[in-house]
């Protein structure tokens, strides 16, 4: 016990001369990469989590993996163990954790899961709960500094399957040159973003209105869902009480369609073919007034070397149509463990877990490109707000608790559901049918889908 | 002989059936490991594929299949989508193998001369072939791009309008079509190119005596002497063009709104992104049928058609 105690002093004292060695450290040279600061703090946090482990990561590769990758040697040593990641692609991610998990010792320790994979996770029998390892480290988790709509979305029917590590949130982004020259203000709802799209769209000198992502199946799929809910209006309503009836032709939802086939008016021509990373790297050419997309492309608009908007952005929340309150939509990824791992893994895994995602961690892989809002601190970090003016906005939105988890509801159907929006909206954005016709069509192609897989009788 | 047969035939007659035995085993050793990897490879993924196309199973949702019969089956014969994935691989395989046939054989015939410098063209223009049919469709991507692509700027730089060719109804397929065109003509032409140069030249030789005029010769001699080579080239491209997969799901992704959604790609869409393995082993196992039909159709009419010059 006394043993114990005097480990424990010593650990506290050690972790106190390396916060003051790394106080110092920044003071004497200001210009030493702030990373070093962040790493001690990080390995003052938690000191080895790994123990001489190794771990064996399944990531997808975003910017919290690529981040992970730049400092993987510093993240080993911190951990004081070996931290192995193997990173894919979005699709890759979504295959290989179905195909893993049944395994009885699957191939890996920990996997980065997507916000709305987990009803279908859970029901493939894909993770294990959490709640044990949850409730006994509560305190070392530090939960209160997690935002709410985030935690609450790592939670299926009672049970906890994983700790936020990439949580981003969906914004409205604008240039404030163009917007300051046409004498407009941000806009605040969907009669606004539609003005403003009108007034700024130049196709002559290069600008267009709005940037859209209009990709067949998800990247169209994903504008819509969230169209309809600027309109009020959920795809599944009623899913978490077990009704999977969808709501995809009411007046709200062809409202939304409407409005979204005049927003394209001012998209460039080819947005049909634009999915996420083009929309990014276009808006950060400087071809378009406004977007829509998550904030960790903060880091790719401020990086002077592959973009000409540096200084000239900013963000906002999504608009909601006239008289709804704020509703923004938050995606990336959790961390989970594999349902069958053993349970020495399953203690190395948690331990990696809950130290990969504490707040000196999170704040190494922000200074190393990986925006995002994982730990409410962070965000409201004055250090990294001047660095990243989103990040004010970002926490704006908190505090109004206007994340809704329900715009990409987590639901197993949700990927079928983008699916059917990208294919079917295009043909109605192309000509080949009215908002109404389409907005029937995929109501009618969805209940199709669910009856299919039982979800509707 | 009679030496010979006395060293040889007392042992052969008195293990006879040992060595029959014998060679039997080493036949079966022999044919096995062949044996094994064809049941590993083919006819136990075939089975397994039937089996689950009467399976009702979405990875992710259903840890096990549960057996549906032919619901997957009957499922797709009202499913539109499916009806369009058919109808627009046919569209694609019909114009692309055209396109293929008549410009490989044009090039062929261009080709064939004797004339210098014509060995480097015919080298240089067999590279597309060589190229991953991923990398062609990045390639196509780029080159179609509406704000960056070099045929854009080529129309601009003429003062000529822009055209949106990839989100374009008609130009995404066209697209596709000129892709595969321009990766396989040249594949066209050097089978035909070896058809040509094995035609008998005394043939030639005797239509020369005879006073055909050169559209003669061609019609009356050059095409019915080179049916055959010209339908295995087209069976090969048949079949090949109908799997077509790589190159929409780098250019157009099946859009816009299924414009160019092959089966191939339907396949894929509802087997690795919606997860729904047994419609999607339904389709798979349809699409296998159908191009098995086609290819016996092929195949007994090249049949037909060489023992018919035989016997002739």
């Amino acid at each position: 016990m006394n043993e114990n105690r005097q480990s424990a002093m010593r650990l506290r004292r050690r972790q106190l001369l390396e916060a003051i060695l790394a106080l110092g450290v920044a003071r004497l040279a200001p210009a030493a990469p702030v990373a070093a600061v962040a790493a001690t703090a990080a390995r003052a946090a938690e000191a080895s989590a790994l123990n001489g482990a190794e771990v064996k990561g399944l990531f997808v590769g975003d910017p919290f993996a690529q981040a992970s990758q730049r400092v993987i040697a510093d993240l080993n040593r911190m951990a004081g163990g070996t931290i192995s990641m193997q990173v894919v692609d979005f699709d890759s991610m979504h295959q290989k954790i179905l195909l893993d998990a049944p395994s009885a010792s699957p191939a890996f320790d920990v996997y980065s899961w997507e916000f709305s994979w987990l009803g279908e996770m859970v029901g493939a029998n894909a993770l294990r709960p959490l709640d044990d390892f949850v409730t006994r480290d509560a305190e070392l988790l530090k939960i209160d500094d997690i935002p709410k709509a985030n935690w609450d979305a790592t939670l299926w029917k009672g049970k906890r399957y994983g700790i936020p590590v990439q949580p981003h949130a969906e914004l409205t982004w604008w240039r404030t040159d163009l917007l300051a020259a046409a004498g407009l203000q941000p806009p605040k709802n969907t009669d606004e973003l539609l003005a403003a799209a009108k007034v700024l769209n130049k196709p002559d000198d290069g600008v267009y209105g709005f940037l859209w992502k209009g990709g067949r199946g998800a990247p169209l799929g994903q504008t819509m869902v969230h169209a309809f809910a600027a309109f009020d209006q959920p795809a599944f309503p009623n899913w978490q009480s077990g009704n999977w009836m969808p709501a995809l032709n009411t007046d709200n939802a062809v409202r939304a369609t409407e409005w979204v086939k005049e927003m394209v008016q001012y998209a460039p021509p080819d947005y049909l073919n634009i999915a996420w990373d083009d929309e990014a790297r276009r808006f950060a050419q400087g071809e378009a007034a406004m977007t829509f997309t998550w904030f960790g492309r903060e880091s790719f608009f401020s990086d002077p070397t592959k973009s000409k908007i540096v200084g000239k952005y900013a963000a906002g929340p999504w608009p909601s149509a006239p008289g709804l309150s704020a509703r923004n939509s938050f995606g990336g990824w959790v961390l989970g463990l594999p349902a069958h791992i053993s349970p020495e893994r399953a203690e190395i895994a948690w331990r990696f877990v809950r130290w990969y995602t504490s707040a000196p961690v999170e704040r190494l892989l922000i200074e190393n490109g990986n925006i995002d809002f994982p730990r409410i601190s962070l965000i409201r970090d004055p250090a990294l707000q001047k660095a990243h003016p989103v990040f004010k906005t970002v926490l704006e939105l908190v505090d109004q608790d206007a994340f809704k988890a329900w715009i990409r509801a987590p639901v197993p159907e949700f990927v079928a559901l983008t699916d059917l929006l990208g294919t079917t909206m295009q043909e109605m954005l192309i000509g080949g049918m009215t908002p109404k016709q389409a907005c029937d069509k995929v109501q009618a192609d969805m209940i199709v889908s669910l009856k299919r897989t039982g979800k509707l009788t | 002989m009679a030496n010979a047969e006395a060293i040889v035939s007392p042992p052969f007659r008195a293990t006879g059936s040992s060595l029959a035995r014998n060679r039997r085993r080493a036949a079966v050793l022999f044919i096995a490991p062949a044996t094994v990897l064809l049941l590993a490879i083919f006819v136990y993924p075939f089975g397994y594929a039937l089996y689950i196309s009467f399976t009702q199973w979405t990875l992710g949702q259903q840890s096990v299949p549960t057996w549906a019969g032919f619901a997957n089956y009957a499922g797709l014969v009202g499913d539109g989508r499916f009806l369009n994935a058919i109808f627009r691989s046919a569209v694609f395989v019909g114009l692309a193998v055209s396109i293929e046939l008549v410009l490989g054989f044009l090039l062929a015939l261009l080709f064939n001369k004797h004339l210098p410098g014509f060995g480097i063209f015919r080298t240089l223009a067999v590279l597309p072939v060589m190229v991953m049919p991923v990398a062609t469709g990045l390639v196509w991507f780029y080159i179609l791009n509406f704000r960056y692509g070099p045929l854009n700027a080529l129309l601009r730089s003429l003062h000529l309008p822009t055209q949106n060719w990839l989100p374009n109804p008609t130009g995404a397929m066209a697209a596709l079509i000129l892709a595969d065109v321009w990766q396989w003509t040249p594949f066209v032409m050097i089978v035909l190119i070896a058809g040509l140069r094995s035609l008998p030249e005394y043939v030639y030789e005797a239509a020369e005596l005879d006073g055909l005029r050169p559209v003669e010769t061609f019609f009356k001699i050059t095409l019915p002497l080179l049916r055959p080579v010209i339908l295995i080239v087209f069976l090969l491209r048949f079949m090949d063009a109908f799997k077509l997969m790589d190159l929409v799901f780098m250019l157009t992704k099946g859009g816009p709104a299924g414009r160019t959604e092959t089966l191939s790609y339907y396949i894929y869409v509802l087997g690795l992104q919606l997860f729904r393995v047994g419609l999607a082993a339904a389709v798979s196992i349809l699409f296998l049928i159908f191009i098995s039909i086609a290819t016996q159709i092929f195949v007994r009419y090249m049949y037909r058609e060489q023992t018919g010059d035989e016997f002739a």
